[in-house]
């Protein structure tokens, strides 16, 4: 969450409040020194006049050329005293053209030296008129005064002045308060209009800031919910990437547990392998009767040892190929393949059981071409299928296998008319392990590996299997096998 | 069969870790007429095979020390045996594994589990078909 801006009417009303004061300071500032200006001129008018209308006519030339004394001394403060007392001058001087000041109002400067003699006074001499803010020590105070230094000249001509009037206004009475008699009601004025300006322009502002702080606030909540919806969305990738990394994980361990069953399997059968082949072996030479003659009942036993110890071999045969056709492993042995004779081969091999069952088992072997394949994988899947259908056929039905050739397909099909298969195993025929209902519910053993492994051999073959049943009536297996891939390789395999 | 007199019996390498396989083997060999000399690691087939020279040698591929295919390699490169024929067991279907045995210089091999019979029988012809040169 970002943090509430401040009101912004205030900080609106707070600017523009600063900037008509200072405004308002500058003009105050200006009038101030436009009226502190005409004040001053005003003060040296009045020094003018004091200087030319009421003492000089009344000076003479002797007044500027010696310190005044005695009696004269007395006269000139009479005169001096009523205008310093009337016209608000603090003192006046006279000063001689050698410098010296000759008459006072404050008779302990008469004959000294003004402070400021190369400054001010010789400029007067020269003819200007000076004015000067200074602040110096008038009838032993100390205060800001308005100098005015006036030369003198005899009337009617521009000689070199007689000497100069120095002449002392106090400031304040003379300048300051004049000015501010301007400035007070300007100041007065401004202050009116400020606040008269305020109160126009507070609601105004208010209603063009409320105007602003919703577009703002709506731009805030616009980030807000965008930033929300950004952290959201870093959130769900971020979690997605998590997601993603334990997915590849888990395949990486499921990957592991894959190879280690694969491994697992493959090293079992080949266990199971070593024991079962010097079984069988032993077996076999006791059969052979190379240890003895066997009595019948000895052979009826030892027969079903060997019977069992057989279909143990097929069963870790199985699961051993299963696991390599699983791990991706399954490799054929090329070589030239007769379809047709292997078909007879596989008949001839199933006769035994099939006669115990009196079952009728035909074989209809039109000649094929010849292929490349491995011959003896798919001697499994023949014999795979023809025992299946044996399994599934009672007693008295029969069973045909046939072979022809399909276009650039050679093809065998297994049929029988048994008890068929129910349409909702049929999918899942081809499974491990998979059991169809049928065969559980009349207890007919397997293992359901037969046609995980027709499969898994057919489809190293490229070829395809149908499987054509309805329940009751029979079952139909069909396998295709392409016979126009590594043709040239016929004969040298062969 | 003529089962050759005790004379002129040929003398065949049988080896192999599985002291039962390696019994049952001999048993069967012996009974087809032939002379059996027993090996039970690929070192001891390699070192008697050297020592004896056998008209004929069965190796299992699995053993401890040299494989199967290792001391076929080893005969072939040996003027004495370089045309013993060889037989290799093997547990392994693969075929991968039967070029590999091929590409070593054997002539044959059988697959474990095996028919003692068949085997005698690869045996049997394989001997045929070479010209046996008396020791």
């Amino acid at each position: 969450m970002p943090p509430k801006p401040p009101r912004l009417t205030l900080r609106i009303a707070t600017y523009t409040a600063a900037a008509l004061l200072f405004a308002a300071g500058a003009l105050l500032w200006f009038v101030d020194q436009r009226a502190t200006a005409q004040a001053e001129g005003q003060a040296a008018a009045r020094a003018h006049f004091v200087a030319d209308i009421l003492l000089r006519d009344r000076l003479t030339r002797a007044d500027f050329a010696r310190p005044v004394t005695g009696r004269r001394r007395g006269e000139l403060d009479t005169l001096f005293m009523r205008v310093v007392e009337s016209q608000e001058i603090k003192r006046v001087n006279l000063i001689a053209p050698n410098g010296l000041i000759t008459y006072s109002t404050e008779h302990h400067l008469i004959g000294e030296l003004p402070s400021d003699l190369d400054g001010y006074v010789k400029a007067a001499f020269a003819g200007r008129e000076i004015r000067a803010v200074a602040t110096t020590e008038v009838n032993g105070r100390r205060a800001k005064v308005f100098e005015t230094y006036l030369p003198v000249q005899s009337k009617g001509t521009s000689a070199a002045p007689l000497g100069v009037f120095e002449l002392y206004q106090d400031y304040k009475k003379a300048v300051s308060d004049h000015a501010r008699r301007t400035v007070l009601p300007v100041g007065g004025f401004l202050l009116l209009a400020l606040i008269v300006l305020c109160a126009t322009l507070v609601p105004i502002l208010r209603r063009v800031t409320a105007a602003v702080e919703v577009r703002n606030r709506r731009l805030v909540q616009q980030a807000t919910t965008l930033e929300r919806s950004l952290a959201t969305a870093q959130e769900a990738r971020s979690e997605a990437e998590a997601a993603r990394r334990a997915m590849v994980e888990q395949n990486k361990r499921l990957r592991e547990l894959d190879r280690l069953k694969d491994e697992f399997l493959s090293l079992v059968s080949h266990e199971l392998r070593t024991p079962l082949t010097s079984i069988r072996g032993y077996l076999d030479l006791v059969l052979d009767e190379e240890a003895g003659d066997l009595n019948p009942e000895q052979r009826r036993f030892l027969e079903a040892v060997e019977r069992n110890s057989g279909r143990l071999l097929r069963l870790v045969g199985d699961l051993l190929f299963v696991a390599q056709a699983d791990a991706g492993r399954l490799s054929l042995e090329q070589g030239k393949v007769d379809l047709a004779a292997l078909a007879a081969e596989c008949v001839e091999g199933a006769a035994p059981a099939a006669a115990e069952k009196s079952i009728e088992l035909v074989l209809v072997a039109e000649p094929v071409p010849a292929f490349v394949g491995d011959r003896g994988r798919l001697a499994q899947v023949l014999d795979n299928l023809v025992s299946n259908a044996l399994k599934f056929t009672p007693e008295g039905g029969s069973v045909e296998v046939s072979t022809k050739l399909n276009g650039d397909h050679v093809s065998v099909e297994v049929s029988d008319n048994g008890i068929g298969i129910r349409v909702a195993d049929q999918p899942r025929l081809f499974e491990r392990f998979f059991r169809s209902s049928v065969a559980d519910d009349q207890a007919i053993p397997g293992t359901g590996l037969g046609l995980a492994i027709v499969k898994a051999i057919v489809e190293a073959h490229k070829g395809e299997i149908r499987i054509d049943s309805k329940e009751g009536l029979g079952t139909t297996v069909g396998i295709d096998l392409p016979i126009t891939a590594e043709r040239e390789n016929i004969e040298e395999a062969a | 069969m003529i089962e050759p007199q005790p004379a002129d019996r040929l003398l065949l390498l049988v080896a192999d870790d599985d002291e039962d396989i390696l019994q049952l083997l001999s048993f069967r060999l012996e009974r087809a007429g032939y002379e059996v000399v027993q090996a039970r690691s690929g070192d001891e087939a390699l070192r008697l095979a050297l020592e004896r020279v056998p008209a004929l040698a069965v190796l299992d591929v699995m053993m401890p020390g040299l494989n199967g295919f290792e001391v076929t390699r080893e005969l072939r490169r040996n003027a004495a045996t370089s045309t013993t024929p060889v037989i290799l067991l093997t547990a392994k279907a693969q075929a991968s594994d039967v070029a590999r045995g091929m590409a070593a210089g054997a002539d044959d091999y059988v697959r474990k589990p095996f028919d003692a019979r068949d085997l005698a029988d690869r045996v049997g012809r394989l001997l045929r078909a070479r010209p046996i040169v008396s020791a």
